[in-house]
């Protein structure tokens, strides 16, 4: 296929809403990072799930890769991750994972992707992060279980910490009626704004 | 759950909340209606529902009775056994 077939092929696909939502996103861009924390001692109190296993190699390898994603990029950033000591969470159903989220032991700063801020935590307390649920497994409630559960098997497992910390979208609705339903602690926000080629970054 | 002339109030309010949350007064609930039944029923939909059940029943679930919630049948019965506690 030739670049102008190829050109012409991906404007097709482009419905006017995506084009719409891409101008806007070049115009003007916001958002907020919210980062919450819960005590180890609450923490304790949730329920562990026993459908959840921990660092499954196997479970990362049943997974599904969605369009336009690389199944093998995935697999290589998950073992990378592991190898650098850092644990998963995860859960199959009928042979393929249903939902993960990682979590690392003890973390000083982290960098916050959406936000492009470096975050430092106190205490190097635990952190959960980069939950997913497959689309095809949504609306069971499986991502209120892997969030208590990781939460209750981190407080139990790692030792010497205070807090576990997770850092939630704004605008990612559910999670974040999940994570404050829990009774999750908020602790301040990091904001990203641009308009046209001016950025702006703070925290409150 | 009963057919609507036999509904008790809680049941009634239940469905008008339903009803009203979907835009859909055809809506005729019974306890084994789930997320697949009901157009619209994804899971922002659901927070939302359940913020709305909060505020017309005045009362706050607990993250336990939250995990229950998966169909009709099971609101109904933690909206019953609040209200019977209450």
């Amino acid at each position: 296929m030739s670049d102008a077939a190829r050109l012409i092929a991906r404007l097709k696909r482009l419905s006017w809403e995506k084009v719409r939502r891409r101008a806007r996103r070049t115009v003007y861009h916001f958002a907020e990072d919210r980062i919450y924390r819960v005590p180890v001692e609450e923490a304790l109190e949730f329920d562990e799930v026993p459908e959840f296993r921990f660092d499954s190699w196997d479970d990362l390898q049943t997974y599904v890769a969605g369009p336009g994603e690389s199944r093998e990029a995935l697999l290589t950033l998950w073992r990378g991750r592991l190898d650098a000591g850092e644990h998963v969470y995860t859960r199959t159903e009928n042979g393929c994972l249903a939902i993960y989220g990682w979590m690392i032991e003890r973390q000083s700063s982290c960098f916050l992707t959406d936000v492009r801020q470096r975050m430092e935590v106190p205490d190097a307390p635990a952190v959960t992060y980069d939950f997913f649920t497959a689309p095809e497994f949504r609306h069971r409630d499986f991502y209120p279980q892997l969030l208590m559960h990781s939460l209750r098997h981190t407080a139990a497992h790692v030792p010497g910490i205070r807090w576990i910390y997770m850092c939630v979208r704004a605008d990612d609705t559910v999670p974040r009626w999940w994570v404050e339903r829990l009774g999750a602690h908020y602790c301040e926000s990091y904001f990203y704004r641009r308009v046209l080629w001016r950025e702006e970054k703070w925290r409150g | 759950m009963e057919k609507s002339g036999t509904m008790n109030p809680t049941e009634q309010r239940l469905q008008a909340v339903f009803r009203e949350f979907f835009n859909d007064d055809a809506i005729e609930l019974q306890d084994g209606t789930t997320f697949s039944d009901i157009r619209g029923w994804d899971s922002l939909a659901h927070v939302n529902l359940i913020n709305a059940l909060e505020v017309e029943f005045g009362l706050k679930f607990g993250v336990r009775e939250l995990m229950k919630m998966k169909s009709v049948g099971a609101i109904r019965q933690v909206l019953m056994a609040k209200a019977s506690a209450a």
